[in-house]
């Protein structure tokens, strides 16, 4: 397996060995780091293009496909990530380097793993998204199922979340949520003897929401999810959406 | 690009535009397709704002990555894998001999540095990691086009890329 990483971070692997090496680098520390090291070395390649001539024609047909575009409904911005200035002690997932030893393996990991997939998303056209959710659904259904993690399910089956303890607190992502209300966000809960604290808000994007928090999750014995007005709440106001 | 404002698009058309034209090509060799896909990735920004996250590193870095997957998604859906190697690999053996002149300004020093790096591989080393990265062939595919063992491709793919991390570990971070 271990002669598989390069490979795999460089996206140079069937999609059955992509899931392999992906379910094995969550258990094994030692190709999570290796995987987090090359990582950087795979995202430094694409500068070593040359850029070209602009072609002529390229900005009159972007701009003529553009407007064409507009007449559709507009597409919805996601709104800005929260950082922590407000000192919640939240971040939002960062695909960004360095990922070095800012975040623990195990969200690093996540990293490379989870926002990989939701790169792909982004890049696709429609008929493909449905494959893509399914693989993200499979791949949050896989981290909630490694050690330590808790899993959380809906009233439905659709949506299912997973909160992962790092070295630093824990990592939590979601798949399968819709978009809340306007002027409403997702707000993640730990509960300790039933006591919820907020783990901070997430919108979810290309169909996964993610959250980092630093609190530790030691005597943490549920995680719940609810909709809370934008900004969040300072305690649940509604019905859990998802809950362990 | 929030505001879905032309001018702003024009605008980061106008800067990066030979930078996701140059990685479209590279990988699919073709000039008109590689229009094309540039094309696709500007429009995939504009439609999608909410896709690019300024947190999550430059607008550079996000325009190569979409255009590189896109170019690579053509590439195989053309079944023209093949016919990319020789240009491949030929941009990899003038990627090695250093930059070009008359480049624009953005990233430039990244570039030289990366070029440096690239080019202290060994030729089998990065000619495996340019096949696998920019012709988005997988391992196996690489040993295939190589006529070499499937762990010989596994073996260059995993030290190129520890190479490559251990020249640029030690310098500023690419964004």
């Amino acid at each position: 397996m271990k002669s598989l990483i390069a490979a795999y971070v460089l996206g140079a692997v069937s999609p059955e060995e992509m899931e392999e090496v992906r379910a094995h680098i969550i258990s094994c520390e030692e190709c999570m780091a290796e995987a987090d090291g090359y990582s950087g070395a795979v995202s430094s390649l694409a500068f070593s293009v040359a850029p070209e001539a602009i072609p002529d024609t390229l900005i009159d047909n972007v701009m003529r496909e553009a407007r064409a575009g507009a007449a559709q409904p507009p597409v919805k911005a996601v709104p800005p990530v929260a950082d922590d200035s407000d000192g919640s002690g939240v971040t939002e997932l960062r695909r960004s380097r360095p990922i070095y030893g800012i975040v623990a393996a195990a969200a690093a990991l996540l990293i490379v793993a989870v926002l990989a997939g939701a790169l792909i998303t982004t890049t696709n056209e429609l008929d493909e998204t449905r494959n893509q959710l399914a693989a993200q659904r499979e791949r949050v259904e896989q981290l909630a199922g490694t050690q330590g993690a808790m899993r959380l399910g809906g009233p439905s089956d659709e949506a299912i979340g997973a909160m992962l303890p790092t070295d630093e607190g824990g990592v939590f992502v979601a798949h399968g949520l819709d978009a809340p209300p306007s002027n409403h966000t997702y707000q993640v809960w730990l509960l300790d003897d039933g006591q919820p604290t907020s783990a901070g808000t997430f919108d979810p994007e290309s169909g996964l929401g993610s959250l980092q928090t630093d609190r530790s999750l030691e005597d943490v014995d549920g995680v719940a999810v609810t909709v809370e007005p934008e900004g969040g709440s300072p305690a649940p106001t509604g019905d859990p959406v998802l809950s362990t | 690009m929030l505001e879905r404002d032309e001018g702003a698009l024009r605008e980061v058309i106008s800067t990066y535009g030979g930078l996701v034209f140059a990685m479209a090509k590279r990988v699919v060799a073709d000039p008109t397709m590689a229009e094309e896909v540039a094309q696709d990735a500007f429009l995939a920004l504009w439609r999608r704002p909410g896709s690019y996250n300024s947190d999550r590193g430059s607008l550079q870095s996000f325009l190569l990555g979409v255009t590189r997957n896109k170019a690579i998604d053509l590439v195989r859906h053309e079944e023209s894998l093949k016919k990319t190697k020789v240009a491949l690999v030929t941009e990899a053996e003038a990627a090695s001999e250093g930059r070009s002149g008359n480049e624009p300004v953005v990233g430039m020093e990244e570039r030289d540095e990366l070029r440096a790096a690239l080019s202290s591989l060994s030729d089998v080393q990065r000619e495996a990691v340019v096949l696998a990265y920019f012709g988005g062939r997988t391992y196996r595919e690489v040993a295939e086009e190589l006529g070499i063992p499937e762990g010989t491709a596994k073996t260059r793919l995993r030290d190129g890329l520890s190479k490559l991390r251990q020249l640029l570990s030690d310098r500023t971070e690419f964004t």
